[in-house]
Order: structure tokens, then C-alpha cells, then sequence
């Protein structure tokens, strides 16, 4: 059985696409508190563009929160000590800069969960930090 | 010469260019009205993207988000982007 972790945007991804959403079926899946608070903050804020609309979806917040209830039924969440966060910044050293460090977040708690595939849609933001997770797009 | 200086001379180039940073900064677009040797520069303000709220539906017994149109894969990108942006 495979191990997943979930970003954000593989979060948003699961929430419109039946595809996506079918992988939460099998195997086993993980993602960060923090990742539901991001899903949160985009979905009942800035929103996501709806192709040729000039339109971004968004949803109420009882909505995003009963779609978050429903994910984090589906997930195992993990969290980093402070020992931990801070040994994987040693352990980055330079590689790991500026902003760069809340992707690194993502990264490391998927390290920590023993994952083989890192689920994102924003592939670059986290090459050469996800140890033996493999990233893939949802 | 500040904005607040009423007295302000602006000379085009050989190019017939104008520039004044305060007046005109990078990127922002004007609709210009000539009247006679009159020239009434309007700045163009971009147009609101319009937030559609989506319907949280069951289908295949699983809850999804519902909206009129399609959510691209590079949508979603850019907007957790954005979302990670705000807060650097």
C-alpha cells in the first residue's frame, strides 16, 4: 500500500475532480493542519479562476469547512516538533531560503511520514526537498 | 516635483514620449480625451474579477465543488501560489 502526502493545491485538486478525489479511496494518505488552513484560506477567499469566466470559485465557509471535515476523515495529519523542524533546517542548510522555508514544511512533514509519493500541483516549488517521496501531480 | 505642485510642465521626447513616475507609474493604463490642445489622460482601473460561490455536491458518494465552468490544474497552481505569496 502506498503512502501519500497531500498539499494544498492537490487538496483543491481532490475537491473538483472525481479522479483526484477517487485516490483518497485507497491506500493511505497524509497532510499537515496547516494544509487545511491553506485549502480554507483560498477556497473562502481568494479563489480559484474558472476558466473563461474572469470569475474565481470560492466557497462558503460552512462548505469549505464540511469538505475539510469529510478530507481529514480520509487522511492521517502530521505534525513537526520543534526539534524536528528545526533538525531539517540544519540538515537543508542553504538549500533552503527566504519563503522557501514554508514549502520546506510541506516537504519535511512528508519525509517524516514515511511517504513515496509527494502529491502537488506546484511541482517546482518542492524539487530536491522531498527526500525518497517521489512528487507527482494528483 | 511633487503631485501636490499644481505648476507641472511635462515635455515629450524626440520619441513623443512622456514620463512622470508619480503621474504615470509602470503598467497602469490611460484613456486619453482631446479636446482642441486639451488633453484629459483617464487612468484605466482593471476590471474586478467576479467571485462565483460554488455548491458543495455529492457525487459518486464523494463531496465535491461544483461550479459553472472548468477549475484548470494551472488555476489551482497559481492560486495556491498566490496564497503562499501573500504571506512571504
Amino acid at each position: 500500500m502506498k503512502k501519500y502526502y497531500w498539499d494544498s493545491s492537490a487538496m483543491i485538486n481532490a475537491a473538483v475532480s472525481d479522479a483526484v478525489a477517487e485516490r483518497l479511496d485507497a491506500d493511505t494518505h497524509f497532510a499537515r493542519a496547516h494544509n487545511l488552513s491553506e485549502f480554507y484560506a483560498i477556497m473562502t477567499g481568494r479563489g480559484v479562476e474558472i476558466r473563461g469566466l474572469r470569475a474565481r470559485a470560492v466557497w462558503s465557509p460552512k462548505d469549505a469547512r464540511k469538505w475539510l471535515c469529510d478530507f481529514a476523515s480520509k487522511v492521517t495529519i502530521v505534525e513537526l516538533s520543534a526539534g524536528e523542524w528545526l533538525d531539517g533546517l540544519d540538515e537543508a542548510g542553504s538549500k533552503v531560503l527566504g519563503a522557501r522555508v514554508y514549502d520546506y514544511g510541506h516537504a519535511l512533514a512528508a519525509v517524516k511520514a514515511g511517504a513515496d509519493v509527494f502529491l502537488t500541483r506546484n511541482r517546482s516549488d518542492f524539487e530536491g526537498l522531498t527526500g525518497r517521496a517521489v512528487i507527482e501531480h494528483p | 516635483m511633487g503631485w501636490d505642485n499644481p505648476i507641472m510642465t511635462l515635455t515629450a521626447d524626440s520619441r513623443g514620449r512622456i514620463a512622470s513616475l508619480e503621474l504615470f507609474p509602470p503598467g497602469t493604463s490611460f484613456e486619453p480625451e482631446v479636446e482642441g490642445t486639451r488633453i484629459i489622460l483617464k487612468r484605466l482601473v482593471p476590471e474586478e474579477t467576479k467571485r462565483v460561490l460554488g455548491k458543495l455536491v455529492r457525487r459518486k458518494g464523494r463531496l465535491m465543488l461544483d461550479v459553472p465552468g472548468e477549475i484548470t490544474a494551472e488555476a489551482i497552481a497559481k492560486a495556491v501560489r498566490e496564497e503562499r505569496d501573500s504571506r512571504a
